[in-house]
């Protein structure tokens, strides 16, 4: 059971709800305050409504100040020099009625807990250029990182935590002073929580953009996607975070909604284990592309909302090659292919030259979003099925499947999806070193050129080499085919018209909710 | 993000394709009694071509009604199409059909019979479309239909529909008559659901503030809101006599089940009573069709760190809440698909459930559970990842499974039909209920 770790919990009164509040629906339960200790979606996006980040982006990608009110990047991207804004107010609860101010002792207090190996952080990878923090006084601090970086701003985009709540902990843990009491410096803050897994915040009135229009904002957590969405078109919510292909059709015709789409920030992807007696073979690998119709399963399993990639990265990321064309579902360019290396249809069944029949095995992961997992893999057997090869599933569970194949390499293809904060990041992915047990290129891909160019474009800080360095890498990635590329989906956030002004970000959702607004409606509402 | 509506008025008009009028057909099957070796109508025979086999084989109607027997599985349409069907509805008597397809434009109802003889295609479309207007960037409205409920006499039924200008109502249709909106709001209105006994329609409305019940008479257009909750009242459903209707409100995950009464001394209709409290979510409740029961599903199972959805039966008339000690001992299956569209599927004779088991080995087959006799069946059916499961008084199995990357949907003959099976329900038979207090 998800357990969220709360000392101090304190129940919601009935009545604190009112109209002037904006209810959102969300599908887990946040079980950790503590931002980047959260393993749900729905953790990471509170902790964007109760804390800020050092330094933010604009729409157009370009760094802000944010909490931070300056910066110098200094030593080719060894150090940055960072200044504080002045002012800016930890919120106050009853257990910390004193008013405390954000300083650079609060700066050093999150490094050290953020780069802290003991911290229960998933995915701490993105903190791993961090050193440490050097305090020159309450609003000066240079920030020092392991090597020089080449965009050593991207690293400073994490939220700050405040020093008189960590006190001296050395790490983050779920159940942790920070998870107890949410206090940040955010447009909103903690008021209450409940064994329901409702959570109650109120504006922040002293947050430094202004407060924010909305008095109070109330999180809803559902066991049913179906119910949730019902709850927002009956106006018992105002928004939900996620719309589920199911629901999309229904919301997208109710002109009292809108909708509105956000990156999901991952693609899925076919893994072929390259180390198959079959699959390492290119022309093999290559004829499976061509027997998959991702169009046909991007719009029977997602209603259309996404985007077929041609290689392992999104298309709206700098490394993307535009130029490089996905494979189409070609069942004669697949046999071609077949019969060049050597294979023969017998019977309707491709085999081997020795006369064996090619077939596969297929590591299907169960977990709880396993139904379209289940179903897309079922529709895969179909579409080889029907070019003459056989593709047992195997299903298993999600634990079972991580050692299966990401420690044993003991299968043929499987399903899966990287998520990503930094879309170029392909490294681990693709290197001949990453090949080992639990690393990240599980296919086991080895190519001298690839691992030569992965090099290369770590060790520039040349922003115009490296994107040269990558789309070249995306031309031979697509050509190898170690994986079969799928999509990259678009999700989307649904809101009543009563919120006005909603924008969402893909990679932090409510970095705009300052600015949003509730009207109330036409009739009175009585709901909690 | 907001939409901009245009100012014009909107007319609704109807597209549809009929082969043959609803009046020709009467209530075909209202009569039909089951003699040995004849358990089926003619049109039934001809589409399931199994049916006669069974009936000569299975000569006495004590050999026919015997067990479950799956007689045959077919593809409702062998028509390949690149489109999902789904949410299926069948009427009162058995003989009519509906499910839902999505289109690129719409989703549209599709009414059918199995002998073929009838198809329509149901989509409430504006006469002259309207641009609805994001900034500069053109919105087009599909035609949204759904959630199909025939009338007592299966010669109407009512849906919800947004009419293509994205404001969901209720609209009551028949054959060979346009469809009109009825007690429309401009809040959404929908989950309608036509009373087995009278021309009375139950649904959900927020015009209230979030989602009450409220019914409605069909022919006077009287309108009376039924529940007035907090929280969204979801999933009407009436009883067989048209005395009481259950339905599923609470916080967001922790929903119960509740029961409206209309005694029949009074004829008014009593404020709403709790059916079940316990911390967990109660949803989608139907009722047996002897009216004795509710099976619904409930996220009560737990393992390995998650909780998973059982169906639990319960009887419907009770005094006070049932609490966690009395439902703990209620379950019926364990680890099953939730179908939000249908709930768990009562056979016609009120003794076995039908529900679709989440295993992923099986491609989550279709089981049943006989509540009289503790037994339970999975059915080789030749389908997979199937859902929405029902079954027709005629003993039809309708859901849908996964042909290719789509969903598509089967029928499968049975020898369910209450004109083979007899109901012979009571709190007494049901295995596990026994100790349960009368009442």
């Amino acid at each position: 059971m998800n357990r969220l770790y709360l000392v101090s919990i304190l129940l919601m009164s009935q009545g604190q709800v009112t109209a002037e509040t904006m209810i959102y629906g969300e599908s887990q339960k946040v079980t950790s305050f503590a931002p980047y200790t959260s393993h749900e979606s729905s953790g990471k996006r509170i902790s964007d409504l109760m804390f800020d980040n050092l330094i933010a982006t604009d729409q157009t990608g370009s760094y802000i100040p944010h909490l931070a009110e300056s910066w110098s990047i200094e030593d080719q991207g060894v150090s940055v020099l960072i200044t504080l804004r002045k002012g800016i107010r930890w919120h106050a609860s009853p257990k910390h009625p004193k008013t405390q101010f954000l300083s650079t002792a609060d700066l050093a207090a999150t490094v050290r807990v953020l780069t802290s190996v003991r911290s229960q952080i998933p995915n701490k990878n993105r903190f791993h250029d961090l050193k440490h923090v050097e305090t020159l006084s309450p609003q000066k601090a240079r920030i020092h990182f392991k090597r020089a970086l080449s965009d050593p701003l991207r690293s400073l985009m994490f939220k700050i935590f405040p020093a008189h709540i960590l006190k001296n902990a050395e790490f983050l843990e779920r159940d942790s002073a920070l998870s107890n009491h949410p206090i940040g410096t955010g447009p909103f803050q903690f008021t209450s929580y409940n064994d329901k897994g409702e959570v109650l915040l109120s504006a922040n009135p002293d947050y430094f953009k202004g407060k924010p229009n909305i008095p109070q904002v109330l999180l809803k957590t559902f066991t049913d996607q179906n119910i949730m969405a019902q709850s927002l078109m009956y106006e018992a919510l105002d928004l939900i975070t996620y719309v589920s292909p199911r629901d999309f059709s229904e919301i997208m015709g109710d002109q009292r909604l809108g909708l509105i789409p956000y990156d999901a920030l991952s693609f899925t992807f076919f893994a072929l284990n390259n180390r198959n007696r079959h699959l390492k073979h290119k022309r093999v690998r290559q004829a499976l592309g061509h027997l998959v119709n991702r169009q046909e399963m991007l719009t029977a399993f997602f209603n259309g909302k996404g985007t077929l990639i041609s290689g392992p990265f999104p298309p709206t990321s700098w490394a993307y090659n535009l130029a490089v064309k996905g494979k189409p579902y070609n069942a004669e360019a697949a046999d071609t292919l077949l019969k060049n290396q050597g294979y023969v249809k017998k019977d309707g069944a491709w085999h081997d030259s020795t006369g064996a029949p090619l077939k596969f095995t297929f590591a299907v992961p169960i977990s709880s979003e396993g139904e379209t997992i289940k179903r897309i893999s079922l529709a895969l057997q179909g579409y080889f099925a029907s070019a003459g090869i056989d593709l047992e599933l195997k299903f298993m569970d999600w634990l079972v499947w991580k050692e299966t194949v990401l420690r044993d390499h003991e299968y043929d293809l499987t399903i899966a999806s990287w998520s990503f904060d930094d879309a170029s990041n392909i490294t681990s992915l693709f290197h001949s070193s990453s090949a080992g047990k639990w690393g990240n290129n599980f296919v086991g891909f080895k190519n001298r050129e690839v691992d030569s160019l992965l090099t290369e474009a770590s060790s520039t800080n040349d922003f115009d080499k490296r994107r040269a360095i990558y789309r070249r890498l995306h031309t031979i990635l697509a050509e190898e085919s170690p994986y079969i590329y799928l999509w990259t989906l678009m999700h989307h956030a649904a809101h009543s018209t009563k919120l006005s002004n909603v924008q969402v970000d893909a990679s932090s959702f409510f970095k705009y909710v300052n600015k949003w607004s509730l009207k109330e409606g036409d009739h009175g509402r009585k709901r909690q | 993000m907001r939409y901009l509506a245009a100012s014009a008025t909107i007319l609704t008009v109807v597209t549809l394709t009929a082969c043959h009028t609803w009046q020709d057909r009467g209530l075909p099957l209202k009569d039909f009694k089951a003699k040995n070796s004849a358990y089926f109508p003619q049109g039934i025979l001809k589409f399931f071509r199994s049916a006669n086999d069974f009936q000569r084989d299975y000569h006495t109607k004590r050999l026919a009604r015997a067990g479950i027997k799956l007689i045959e599985v077919k593809q409702l349409n062998s028509k390949s199409s690149n489109n999902n069907e789904a949410n299926l509805s069948w009427s009162a008597d058995g003989y009519y059909l509906s499910y839902e397809s999505n289109t690129f434009n719409n989703r549209q109802i599709m009414l059918k019979d199995l002998p073929e003889e009838y198809a329509r295609t149901l989509a409430v479309l504006p006469k002259g479309r309207d641009t609805f207007l994001e900034g500069s960037i053109s919105r087009e409205l599909q035609s949204y239909n759904s959630g199909l409920s025939w009338s007592k006499d299966s010669t109407r039924f009512a849906f919800m529909s947004n009419g293509g200008v994205g404001s969901y109502n209720i609209y009551i249709g028949a054959v060979g008559l346009q469809e009109y909106p009825i007690a429309q709001s401009p809040t959404k209105d929908g989950y309608a659901t036509w009373s087995p006994s009278q021309n009375e329609l139950v649904f959900v409305s927020a015009r209230s503030g979030n989602g009450d019940i409220y019914l409605l008479d069909i022919e006077s257009e009287n309108l009376k809101r039924l529940s007035d909750s907090p929280y969204i009242d979801v999933f009407p459903e009436w009883s067989p006599m048209g005395d009481q209707i259950v339905y599923s409100s609470g916080p967001s995950s922790n929903h119960s089940l509740f029961l409206l009464r209309r005694p029949i001394a009074t004829g008014e209709w009593q404020k709403p009573e709790k059916i079940t409290d316990w911390p967990h979510d109660d949803l989608r409740p139907t009722i047996s069709p002897d009216g004795k029961f509710v099976a619904f599903y409930s996220n009560s199972g737990y393992r390995g760190g998650q909780f998973y959805w059982n169906i639990h039966v319960v009887p419907l008339r009770k005094s006070k809440p049932f609490r966690a000690h009395e439902l703990k001992h209620t379950v019926v299956a364990r680890d099953v698909m939730v179908d939000l569209n249908t709930g768990p599927a009562w056979s016609p004779d009120s003794r076995k459930i039908f529900y679709i088991r989440k295993d992923s080995r099986k491609f989550n087959p279709i089981c049943a559970y006989d509540l009289f006799l503790g037994k339970r069946y999975v059915f080789k059916t030749g389908t997979k990842m199937n859902r929405d499961i029902l079954i027709s008084k005629l003993g039809i199995m309708s859901f849908r499974a996964q042909v290719g990357a789509w969903d598509r949907v089967f029928v499968a003959l049975t020898n369910q039909g209450l004109q083979l099976q007899t109901r012979k329900s009571a709190s007494s038979l049901i295995h596990y209920l026994n100790w349960l207090p009368k009442g």
